[in-house]
């Protein structure tokens, strides 16, 4: 009942044709982009979203126990990672990682990196275009015309929005739901062709300053976006995006997720208002050759993942220690057992990771088990932990936003994990609570 | 397989073609003023009651091609204007009546730039494709070139029709259902059938019956390879193919009840179930056990079998047990073995669920993000009434074109970055014709890929998003932006001195506008070509900013003159490059928001 008066809210307000703009930063205060003093009291979170359906069970992997044995002879006698290939966690004996996790292990072991077990939507959904869709837009049990993503909201009810000249970024060529609604989020894929110069020579630049010019003064949706975009390209061509150098020497892994990570690393450098960044990582959908071990398309996928993530912790760890926190998160978990291509169909329950100084490192959650009875519906991993539990307390004790209720439309219920050290702010579960709306709302 | 890779990342653009560079020979102080150094402004709050600016409503024949074609473009609507009728409305309602036969428009022009152009895949059969560009009976390797140039000449083939086609509904519906019935065309085998895919599966049934795609569809090696059901086997059913089937394909998401007993699903008045449930999916992968092809199986090219790639049901993989789909049995007929899946099939074409998915799905297209129930339900009953029709598709977009809601509604949609590019191309009339043996091609390929919009490239089986919301992104904006420039400004084998000819007709559409030379002006020149490309004429900062732009002289200074002054055209040298000045002026016409309404 309550979920239907908020919506009727949100209609009132204009908020469904506009996307949440209210209150919206447009333009950039900062004009010394150079500037490296840090500004911001906040973390920079990043955000790894494995689209597709990461199989947690190949991620993190169960070494001993019933739940070995019953996920190594009964569920997967054909795609399980064996004991003697797992990588063995200290202080831990259940669970190990994937083989080719190596650079992970090593966060973990340094108490840099926290598994949170069998985390998930509150209701499970199969397919990856709703799961994803409902974790984007920070919803629960079906999506509705919010017309914003949890990211919007969290910039909308922060209660010092940025002044940043970029306060979130999504390196990506495709944008994301999270940030729907939201052009001054920037969506951008390779910063190296980010400027208007594929024209003629002697006019090409001319076409950009005239287009400035054209939307400097944006009194629609589209002008908006199209002002962020030279806005933005503006700020990107200052930045000499190909000398950089990584902190502690990190070295990203080639290929797409590295240039992403990277990317973010000197963009939070550079411009340090930088509060958001959220990276998709697509390619995990493995109903066939998942493969096993250190080969495969799993396989492939992880060894990027971990070599990613290590090389971020690193490089910013140099110059910003406990001033970030990586989350990695899919929509769903996989189907306990393998299917006939020896790989794996769409589950449920999946573990979480976070990343950074002020993570208690460790394993946390519960798992629920692997025999039939603890099974979710027989079939998947079950879920014991509100993926939302976990974001919002990194939201509460590191982003210094407790509107949790207004991020996440219909969430009422935070349970604190213990994830991240310290003590956070109390949060507020009313969707509309006053404090978010005066800066901007009649 | 990773089907489901939600973004396509590309390393990096290939041969992206030169970069227009500035000759040795001017080698003089280049100019003093910083291009990137406009002040940046103080933040400021922006209230959502702001972002209401007025958008100008251009003339119905620009508002009909914007919506329903990729845009505008001379030849269609001096078209247009001559078609009988008393009013532009009346002529509209004409060419849209062509439009919906369009085996009745001459589109001989386009088919001859096809086959002039050196494509030879384009009409070969479904055996000829998977042997020549798949697996050749002989077991000889075939070069990864011509593996995959079935799916680059569909690819090429799409950008020429789109921009030169004369039956243009037929090409925006193509896009259409292509989305609908999404395969990516970088699935393990599908770039070497994707021509069979693009004119047998979509082509054939554009304007026809939807039950009868859904077959081809079903039958394709493409889909069947991409959703993994030429795999599907009995005793490990694989449920991807069926939870799409039902959650993209036919029912929807909408109507998706998650894990609830099948039993608990209400039932409507005329006895159906009104949704699906996970079982449902589970039950539907049984069913699907055992449709698949030639070549899907690794027996199929073993020991002198040869492969064909044409579609194979295989009766012991398929599961003879009774399936009970949305509460309706369907059982085993020995008989007549894909019975099972027909009868599913037909439970799903005529459910009303499907034509409303569908209508929606159209109105959106056509329409509006946002458009109204009432036309959503006329357009739905006219699917669902229809459903066994052989023109049930053409019968439904006759609704919607024809409807206020359609013939009316402006600005309710942006055009994606294909449509932009491709309507920018059109008032170009680009005149370089895509082809597998031009190495420009290539270079436009690649260009164009980080748009985020490249046909057949998205993912994941849902077709690329079509609200506004998901292409206001700053990234896809401006590769669009570059790509659109960088055509252009184009040219022929350019030599020093000589530039070469260029690949669009601006200077004599300019020319032929403007028969005295005394009025080729930069006022004029902006006025002709704004109105032209966005419908309405400029607002007084565009026109100013844009004119100014015009005016300039000289390549350095870049400082605004007379805009009253005849343009010489004729000459395009230093210092003022009156020619690519035109078409730098015209192409940021190209990237305004005007531009991109439909």
């Amino acid at each position: 009942m309550k979920k239907i008066n908020r919506r009727k809210f949100l209609k009132s307000s204009g908020l469904i044709t506009l996307g949440s703009l209210g209150g919206l930063q447009v333009g950039f205060a900062n004009t010394n982009p150079k500037s490296t003093a840090a500004t911001n009291s906040k973390d920079l979170l990043v955000y790894v979203f494995l689209n597709g359906g990461m199989d947690g069970l190949n991620m993190v992997p169960p070494r001993s126990g019933a739940d070995y044995t019953e996920y190594s002879t009964i569920l997967r006698p054909d795609l399980h990672i064996n004991n003697s290939e797992s990588l063995a966690l200290n202080g831990a004996d259940l669970f190990g990682l994937h083989p080719a996790a190596t650079a992970m292990a090593d966060l973990f072991n340094q108490n840099k990196m926290a598994i949170v077990h069998a985390t998930g939507l509150n209701e499970s959904n199969r397919s990856h275009f709703v799961a994803t869709a409902l974790m984007e837009l920070g919803l629960e049990g079906q999506i509705s015309s919010l017309g914003s993503g949890w990211l919007t909201r969290y910039f909308n009810s922060s209660l010092n929005p940025a002044s940043a000249l970029i306060p979130a970024l999504v390196p990506s060529y495709n944008t994301t739901d999270a940030v729907l609604g939201d052009p001054d989020a920037l969506v951008m894929g390779n910063p190296n062709e980010f400027s208007l110069n594929r024209g003629f020579w002697g006019w090409g630049a001319e076409m950009q300053m005239v287009l400035g010019e054209l939307n400097e003064n944006p009194d629609t949706l589209e002008k908006v976006a199209s002002n962020q975009a030279l806005l933005a390209s503006t700020v990107v061509q200052t930045i000499d995006w190909d000398g950089y150098l990584p902190g502690n020497s990190a070295v990203y892994p080639t290929g797409r997720l590295g240039d992403q990570l990277k990317t973010v690393a000197q963009l939070y450098k550079e411009s340090p208002g930088l509060e958001v960044a959220y990276i998709p990582y697509g390619g995990w959908d493995t109903h066939t050759n998942q493969g096993s071990g250190n080969t495969g398309t799993f396989a492939d996928l992880t060894l990027g993942l971990s070599e990613g993530l290590n090389a971020l912790y690193q490089d910013l760890s140099a110059t910003h220690a406990d001033k970030f926190t990586i989350i990695v998160q899919s929509e769903f978990g996989r189907r306990a057992y393998q299917n006939g291509a020896n790989s794996t169909d769409h589950g449920y329950g999946n573990p979480m990771f976070l990343i950074g100084d002020s993570v208690v490192g460790g394993f946390h959650g519960q798992f629920p088990g692997l025999l039939p009875n603890q099974l979710f519906e027989g079939q998947d991993v079950s879920a014991t932990v509100d993926y939302r539990d976990v974001v919002s307390e990194v939201l509460l004790k590191r982003m210094h936003n407790r509107f949790l209720g207004h991020i996440f439309s219909g969430y009422d219920n935070y349970t604190e994990l213990g994830v991240i050290a310290g003590t956070g702010l109390t949060p507020v579960f009313e969707f509309d609570y006053d404090r978010i709306f005066k800066g901007g709302f009649e | 397989m990773n089907i489901y890779q939600k973004k396509y990342y590309p390393d990096a653009v290939k041969k992206a073609g030169a970069a227009s560079v500035r000759p040795a020979k001017l080698n003089q102080a280049p100019s003093t003023k910083n291009k990137f150094n406009r002040p940046l402004k103080p933040a400021k709050q922006l209230l959502a009651k702001q972002l209401n600016g007025a958008i100008q409503l251009p003339n119905i024949i620009h508002r009909v091609l914007s919506k329903m074609a990729f845009g505008s473009n001379s030849s269609d609507t001096a078209y247009i204007q001559a078609l009988p009728g008393a009013t532009d409305q009346e002529k509209l309602l004409a060419y849209i009546d062509e439009q919906l036969s369009p085996n009745s428009i001459d589109d001989s022009y386009t088919e001859a730039i096809l086959s002039a152009s050196g494509y030879t895949t384009l009409n070969k059969t479904r055996i000829e494709l998977y042997q020549e560009h798949l697996r050749r009976p002989d077991g000889v390797e075939i070069p990864w070139q011509t593996h995959i140039l079935p799916g680059r000449e569909t690819h090429f083939a799409t950008f020429v029709r789109a921009i030169n086609s004369k039956r243009q509904l037929f090409e925006t519906l193509t896009d259409f259902w292509h989305n609908h019935f999404n395969v990516y065309i970088g699935t393990n085998g599908a770039p070497a059938m994707f021509g069979n895919y693009d004119r047998n599966v979509i082509r054939a049934n554009v304007l026809g019956n939807f039950r009868d795609m859904l077959y081809a569809v079903a039958q394709s090696s493409c889909m069947l390879t991409y959703l993994d059901n030429g795999v599907n086997e009995l005793n490990a059913p694989n449920e991807n193919y069926a939870r799409e089937m039902l959650e993209l394909h036919t029912i929807s998401a909408k109507n998706y009840m998650g894990h609830m007993p099948w039993a608990d699903v209400p039932v409507d008045n005329e006895g159906r179930r009104i949704g699906y449930v996970e079982a449902d999916v589970l039950e539907l992968a049984r069913a699907l056990t055992g449709w698949s092809f030639s070549g899907a199986s690794w027996w199929d090219y073993q020991n002198g079998n040869i492969a064909t790639g044409e579609f194979l049901y295989r009766d012991a993989w398929h599961d003879k047990g009774t399936k009970r789909v949305m509460g309706v049995n369907y059982s085993y007929n020995a008989g007549d073995p894909m019975s099972d899946v027909n009868d599913i099939f037909d439970m799903l074409a005529e459910h009303p669920a499907t034509a409303e998915f569908l209508a929606t799905k159209l109105c959106k297209r056509f329409i509006s993000d946002n458009p109204s129930q009432s036309i959503i339900d006329s357009v739905k009953d006219t699917l669902h009434t229809n459903w066994q029709s052989a023109d049930q598709i053409k019968l439904a977009m006759e609704v919607l074109l024809k409807s206020p809601e359609f013939l009316n509604t402006w600005s309710e949609k942006i055009k994606r970055p294909f449509e932009r590019a491709i309507s920018a191309m059109r008032q170009l009339e680009f005149s370089f014709n895509f082809s597998p043996s031009e190495s420009l091609s290539g270079s436009l390929y690649w260009s164009f890929i980080n748009s985020g919009q490249s046909p057949f490239q998205w993912t994941s089986p849902n077709g690329y998003p079509d609200t506004k919301q998901d292409w206001l992104g700053a990234s896809s904006t401006m590769s669009t932006w570059r790509f659109v420039q960088w055509v252009a400004r184009l040219r022929a084998d350019p030599i020093a001195p000589d530039p070469g000819v260029p690949y669009n007709t601006v200077l004599a559409q300019t020319l032929a506008q403007f028969p005295n030379p005394n009025d080729i002006t930069a006022n004029n020149i902006v006025n002709f070509w704004y109105e032209k490309s966005c419908g309405v004429v400029p607002d007084v900062q565009t026109q100013d900013r844009l004119a100014n732009f015009m005016s300039f002289e000289h390549v350095d200074t870049q400082t605004g003159t007379d805009r009253d002054t005849p343009i010489d055209l004729s000459t395009n040298s230093w210092p003022g490059y009156n020619e690519d000045r035109l078409y730098a002026v015209v192409s940021t016409i190209f990237l305004t928001t005007e531009f991109n309404y439909r």
